[in-house]
Parts: structure tokens; sequence; C-alpha cells
């Protein structure tokens, strides 16, 4: 039997890269001396290229970091925060039943093409995400992903009451609309441009109102803006233009950085942020952690229906030493579905790392001995779980330390999602990445229904379920924020879940970019942004 | 093909003086040539040592194979840690001892597998003739046909991923190679005297197989499964680090390389000591096996 000489490949491999990266770091710098902009133009290092640059049909992270630049909302996240502060409304109020929602919009705004911000223009853009019908509707390719999610089910109509004006007005309540409509994806587009380039062409040619106007898009390259003069917060943007360089290899994006062809780059390799770290010339800044990943058990498993043994494997885990051996030092310890930046939160008692009140547990619960079982898991890197495989095989050398024998499990991540679904795992890990700041967008995903066939949904507990649904129904935020945080209280003292990390997800810079903040849902501000 | 046919037999013994009495002298005969051969002395050396390591891993390791320190994860070799720790802060050096033990069971189990099945089809084929032979021996190319690490892959993605698939998989990925060469020997050795005679007195088929061809065959044979270890334990380690071999916490050396190999250039140790425990073990076989097949087959040891 012929056989490749398996064992020299990772080496050569490994080799064959350095060479490529000494070989990059000496070769490109000469090559692009065309990207030495001097202290006006920002420069910053994508790890992937947009696929189209008109948001409301996109949910592609890579497309929202440059549309965060272009578009405005009717309000928007603070910056660093999950938090919504006026954007193009500049109030609103809802009707009590929660079926009316009135903005009043901002005065004396154009989109880049002089198009005026009006009622009419925001209307507009309402009617062409709700109605398949519209005619700038279609575009092929794509679908209108988070209108879908967020508004489809609960949006009646948009209504221009006057210039200044705009009401929605819904089907059902929809609390969470407010924080949904902080997402990107519900950018205001300018009607004229979208007439002039059809809804098809638009994505090249992308017209808001943002301190950012388009300029070009070199596919797989780069995209440049140059500042909107007539921005409406005024002072900003703080640099002339900014240039987004597409670098898809993480390494090659960071000796980018080192050699001063990008400021600041995003998604480095976990080593590249310890050689940041220290080198005199970059800084290192943080998205705040909002994500978070923990261990599931399947209820509808005869194990697990044991609320003794779901307690017992929980004070297994020894966590801290997890999330301070696993995470680079990025994550902290979670205790709770959501994470530190959201509102709504339980702030519950951390489960202490008690293995020996785990063996006791046990042993009430009739296996003194442990007992074995498959844990599953994720085959992928998560912010929220670095490194699965590591992650997993510290929980189940834990969980062996009582004599609970977790047989590793794993499979192709696609087919993961999926099985999640079904009772295959007894145990498992997963996670989530927030999309907006709305505790909907989570615990309304995590605990939604029961469901006897999926492990996932596995958990059954009416008054959890109850709370949750009112909460996406209520209007006011304080009482909103009490139900969220009674139902967490109830699922952790269940102990349905054992919340194991959230991760801060770094961003490294060159020492001299200042204003840079990062943002949770990883769309920066670049408006704030100076080149000292 | 090996052994002269002894002429004096008698028709009622035909097969066992030949297979003790020959068979014992052209065993002690090689077993020298094999000695004379420096590499092959260094090959078994080093098989033996392994599987002494393997043997006494538990007591040899200084720690277990799954003692996790995440606050010492990726230390370079020191005097606790001979060979550095991993990226769960575990002894590699312990590690890779346990690994022996894996892989030496890995190779040697399947390949006595693909041996014993390889070994049955092939003479049966090439004794039997025709039809059979035809029906045996495209099955056997058919698989031969793909690359071997293509179809354990689509075995062991059939039965899922573990240590016993594994064998399973690398076992029957090899069975053609057995077959042939068994086959081979067989079709040659089958219109010698001896087997004529054997057949000529009444001996049943399964006699004359066993008996006769069997033992004439053999040495071919152990020259390929020698050698196969070596390709068996490759296999073994390439599904390990595919993820489809021995699932963690398990020291398995492929597996082993591939959680380690993304720290390469931060901590190299962490998958030099897997690559290089594989690359001496397949090295040792190698030795081993071409040492064997120099001594067997005097005419191509005498090569220049």
């Amino acid at each position: 039997m012929i056989k490749p000489p398996r064992r020299t490949r990772h080496p050569v491999t490994a080799v064959v890269i350095a060479v490529m990266l000494v070989a990059g770091a000496i070769v490109v710098p000469g090559s692009v001396t065309g990207w030495a902009a001097g202290p006006t133009t920002f420069i910053w290092g994508k790890a992937g290229d947009a696929d189209t640059l008109d948001n409301q049909v996109s949910s592609n992270g890579e497309t929202s970091e440059v549309t965060t630049q272009i578009f405005n909302l009717l309000v928007r996240a603070k910056p660093g925060r999950t938090e919504i502060e006026p954007d193009l409304a500049t109030s609103w109020s809802v009707s009590p039943d929660g079926l009316v929602w009135t903005f009043t919009l901002r005065r004396g705004v154009t989109f880049h093409d002089g198009t005026p911000w009006n009622a009419e223009a925001a209307k507009f853009n309402f009617d062409r995400m709700a109605d398949e019908k519209n005619p700038y509707h279609a575009v092929k390719g794509f679908d209108y992903e988070y209108w879908g999610d967020f508004m489809a089910d609960s949006f009646k109509e948009a209504r221009a009451v006057d210039p200044y004006t705009l009401q929605l007005v819904l089907k059902k309540p929809n609390a969470p609309l407010l924080y949904n409509l902080s997402i990107i994806a519900f950018q205001f587009n300018s009607p004229a441009a979208l007439k002039k380039y059809g809804a098809q062409g638009f994505g090249q040619h992308p017209v808001g109102t943002g301190p950012y106007k388009f300029v070009e898009w070199v596919r797989d390259d780069h995209i440049t803006l140059v500042a909107n003069p007539s921005y409406f917060r005024k002072g900003l943007p703080k640099t002339q233009r900014v240039i987004m360089r597409v670098i898809k290899d993480n390494a090659a994006r960071f000796l980018a950085l080192k050699a001063g062809e990008v400021h600041a780059i995003e998604l480095p390799n976990t080593d590249d942020v310890k050689a940041a770290q220290s080198d005199p010339n970059l800084k290192v800044g943080f998205r705040p952690p909002f994500n978070t990943g923990w261990v599931r058990f399947n209820m509808n498993n005869t194990l697990f229906k044991d609320k003794r043994i779901r307690e017992a494997v929980a004070l297994a885990i020894n966590r801290k030493a997890i999330v301070q051996g696993l995470y680079a030092g990025f994550g902290e310890v979670a205790n709770e579905h959501m994470p530190p930046t959201m509102w709504g939160r339980a702030n519950v008692k951390p489960i202490p790392y008690d293995p020996d009140r785990a063996k006791k547990l046990l042993a009430e619960a009739m296996y003194p001995n442990g007992f074995s079982f498959d844990f599953w898991y994720i085959p992928v890197s998560r912010p929220y779980f670095p490194s699965g495989k590591e992650i997993g095989t510290a929980i189940a050398s834990d969980l062996g330390k009582i004599g609970i024998r977790a047989r590793l499990q794993t499979e192709d991540w696609a087919a993961y999602l999926k099985d999640r679904k079904t009772n295959k795992f007894p145990m498992f890990m997963i996670g989530w990445i927030g999309d907006n700041g709305d505790p909907d967008d989570w615990l309304g995903f995590f605990f939604p229904k029961y469901d006897p066939e999926n492990a996932y949904l596995s958990y059954n507990n009416p008054a959890v379920f109850d709370l949750i649904n009112k909460a996406k129904v209520t209007t006011s935020q304080a009482e909103r924020a009490k139900m969220y945080a009674q139902a967490e209280a109830m699922v952790m003292a269940d102990y349905r879940d054992v919340p194991i990390a959230h991760a801060k997800v770094p961003i490294l810079m060159r020492k001299n970019v200042e204003g840079l903040v990062g943002q949770p849902d990883a769309n920066e501000y670049m408006e704030t942004v100076e080149l000292k | 093909m090996l052994s002269s046919t002894p002429e004096s037999v008698t028709p009622s013994a035909v097969a066992r003086p030949r297979a003790r009495a020959a068979g014992r002298s052209t065993w002690r005969l090689a077993a020298r040539r094999f000695w004379r051969n420096a590499n092959a002395r260094v090959g078994f050396a080093l098989i033996v040592f392994f599987a002494l390591v393997a043997v006494a891993a538990p007591r040899i390791a200084p720690e277990g194979y799954d003692q996790e320190n995440l606050l010492g994860r990726l230390k370079p070799p020191s005097a606790a840690h001979w060979f550095g720790t991993d990226e769960l802060g575990r002894d590699v050096f312990s590690r890779v001892i346990y690994g022996a033990r894996i892989s030496m069971t890995v190779g040697l189990v399947a390949v006595a597998g693909a041996l014993g099945s390889g070994a049955v089809l092939g003479i049966a084929a090439g004794y039997t003739g025709g039809r059979l032979d035809g029906f045996v021996m495209r099955i056997m190319d058919v698989m031969l046909a793909f690359p071997s690490v293509i179809l354990a892959i689509g075995i062991v993605a059939l039965r899922g991923p573990g240590l016993n698939n594994t064998i399973l998989a690398v076992s029957i990925v090899n069975i053609p190679v057995y077959a042939r060469v068994a086959r081979a020997s067989t079709l040659a050795i089958k219109e010698h005297e001896y087997v004529v005679a054997a057949r000529a007195v009444g001996a049943r088929p399964w006699r004359v197989l066993l008996r006769a061809i069997l033992p004439n065959a053999a040495s071919p044979l152990v020259v390929q499964a020698t050698l196969g270890v070596a390709g068996a334990i490759l296999d073994a380690a390439a599904l390990g680090f595919l993820g489809l071999g021995a699932q963690p916490p398990t020291p398995e050396w492929g597996a082993m390389l591939s959680d380690s190999y993304k720290y390469l250039l931060t901590a190299f140790w962490a998958a030099l000591a897997p690559g290089a425990a594989i690359a001496l073990m397949v090295l040792s076989f190698n030795l081993a096996g071409d040492g064997l097949h120099d001594a067997l087959d005097p005419r191509l040891s005498s090569r220049a």
C-alpha cells in the first residue's frame, strides 16, 4: 500500500506558511504604497467582503460593518452598548394597547443624493421591506431575513401622519420593536436612489444619510467611503475618508496591521492578540461580550429529568478554571443566559464549584458511582466557545472526577445544529450571539415552548413560557425587565442549563487610533475615529 | 516456491514432515539472515521497545493521560514535563507513552484481521480457481481501486467515529492486499508435486490448504503483514487526525497531532512528540518488514 507521508504533512505546512508569512511581510508593504493615505484616511482591515451594501436584504456581518457607516436607523445602539439612543427619530411613543408606535423624525436631514429625509421616505422603506409585491422589493439571491424574523408577523402598515411624524401600526403588540429597529438591517435607503438604480442595483450604489458617503467598491479588495459634510451629528465624522480593505487570512490581516497598511483589524488569531499586546505600535480593544456559551441538558432523557443530577453536573464543572485556561483572557464566567451588557437579567447567585456536594447529590439520586452517557461538544470555534473540543474535554474530565463518565462525541456543525432539535443528544454544548439588546432575542429563542422530541426545547415549565410571552407584548420596559429576570431566575433554579462563559471579541489597532469603540453587535461607528 | 520440495516423502505423510523439518530450517536460516541485517536489528529493537512501553505504560507514565491542568497549558519541556504540556495542560510525555498502547493495538489488531480474512479469501480463491476466484478477486480489485484512506473514512462515517471502528475500517481496507499476496502464492504452490501428491492420496481440500499450502504461502504474508502494521498505524493516525478515530481524551497519536498542530508556532513540542512517535513506530515496522523481506527471499537479498 502506498501511503502519503502523512506524518510530515503538518510540519511541512507550517514551514511553508511561515515562509509565506515572512515573504508576505517583506513583499506586501512595497507593493501597496498607494494605501499610505495620511492622517485623513482611516483604513479598516475586514475579514471578508460584503455581499451587498443594501443591508435590508442581507444578514451578513461583513455587510453591516460597512452599511453602519453609510446609513442611519430610527434608533440605534449607543456607542459600545446595547441600549438605544435616537438616530433618525428624535422621540417616540407607543399607544397603551401596544399597537401603534409613533416616531417624531429628525428635521433637516438629507440623503447623500439630496433627497430629504421625512416620513414619506421612511414609509417608502417600510413598504419596500413589508410588501412582496412592491416594485423595489425583490432582490435576486437575497431575502429580508431580519424583517422576516423580527417584524413580519406583527407589522401591519407604516403611515406618514405629517412630514415629520411616522406611525407604525401593528397587528399584535411587539414590545421588542424598538430594539429590533436598532438592527442595521432596518436602515433607511434614499427613495430616489432606489428608484434610480432599482432594487437590484441599489446594493452596488448605496445612498443613505450616514456619516460617510459611498465612493467605490472593488470586490474582494476594498470599499472606499468619504465624509458626509452635512451629517446631522455635528462635528462628525472626524476622519475624511474610510477605506475598508478585505484581507481574508487572519495572519495576513495582522501583518498588514503591523506594517501600518491598515489602522485596525477585526477577528485576529488569539496568538496575534498576545503579540499585539507586547507590540509598542499596537493596542487591543474589545467588543463587549454579547454572547453566551452553555451546556444544555436533554430533559427528555430519564437521567437529566432528575434535578439532583443536573445540579450535580453543574457543581462539578470548574467553570472558573475553564474560562481562565481556555479563553485566552477574553472570557468571563457566565452565571445566566444573558451577558452583563443586557437588561432584564436575574443576577442570580453564581453556581459554585463544589465536587463534594455534587457527589452527595449523585448518591441521593441513587448514582453513588456515577453513570456514563454521551456528551456532545461543538465541532467549531465560536466566540463563546473558542475551542469546542478543548472545553468539552475539560468539562468531561471535571465530570470524571465525581464518577460521571462523559463519552465525548461530535459531528459536522450543520448536522449538530439539526440534531440538537431531536433527542439524540443527552447533554450538549450550545451558545448564542445576540442580534440586538432586547431580552426577547435571547430568552424568547431559548424557552419558547416544550417539545418532547427536541433536546433543545426539553424544558417544560409553562410558568417560564408565560412570563416570556407576556413580556413580549408588555409595553413598559421596567415591567418587561422584571418578567425576564423572574423567568431567568426560575430557569437557573431548575439547573436547566449550565452557563459557562461570555467572551469579549478583540479588535487590534495601531496606537494612533482614537475613538474606535468596540460594539457588541460588531458594527463599530467609525464616525468617531481619529488618527492622532 | 521458497522451499525446495522434499523428494523422499512417503505419500501417507505428505505435508507434515515438510512443514516441520524443512520449514524449521528455512525459518532458522531466515532468522539468521534477518539478524545479520543492521537495519532490521534496529527495527526489531524499536518494536520491542515500543511493545515494552505499551505494556508498561501505566508504570512508566508520570501522569495520567487525561490529567488536566488548565492553568499550565502549552508549557515547554521541563524536568516535570519532559515533552512539555498540551493544550489542556496534560503531560505530553505521559500521553505519548499511553499512545504507544493504542497505536500498537490498532496496528496489530487491524493487520491481524486483514491478514486473517485476506489470507483465507486469497488462498480459497487461488486454490479453487474458476468463478469463485473471479468473483472474490474482482471485489478485491474494486476495493483496491479506492484510495485506502477514503475508503476507511467512508466506513468510519457509516459506523460512527471511535477506536473500534477505526480498527475495523483499517482492517477492511487492507484485506485486498493480503488476499492478492495469498492468492499469488497459492497459484504457484498448488502446482507443486507435494500438493498434487497430497491431493492424489485423497487429502481433503481444507487439509491440503492448511498443511501444504498455508505454510509455504506464509513468508510473503508475514513480510506483507509486518510492513502492513506500519501502514495500518499511519491509516489509524490519519483517521485520528481527521477526528474520525479515537475520541478525546484518548491519547491517540494522530488525534494528539490534530489537536496541537494549530499551536505549532507557539508550542511545537505538543505536536512534535506524537508526530515523532508515529514516525518512529512506522519506521521500526518498515525496517523490520524490509529485513524480513530480504531474509525470507534470499534471491532479493543478494541484490547489489
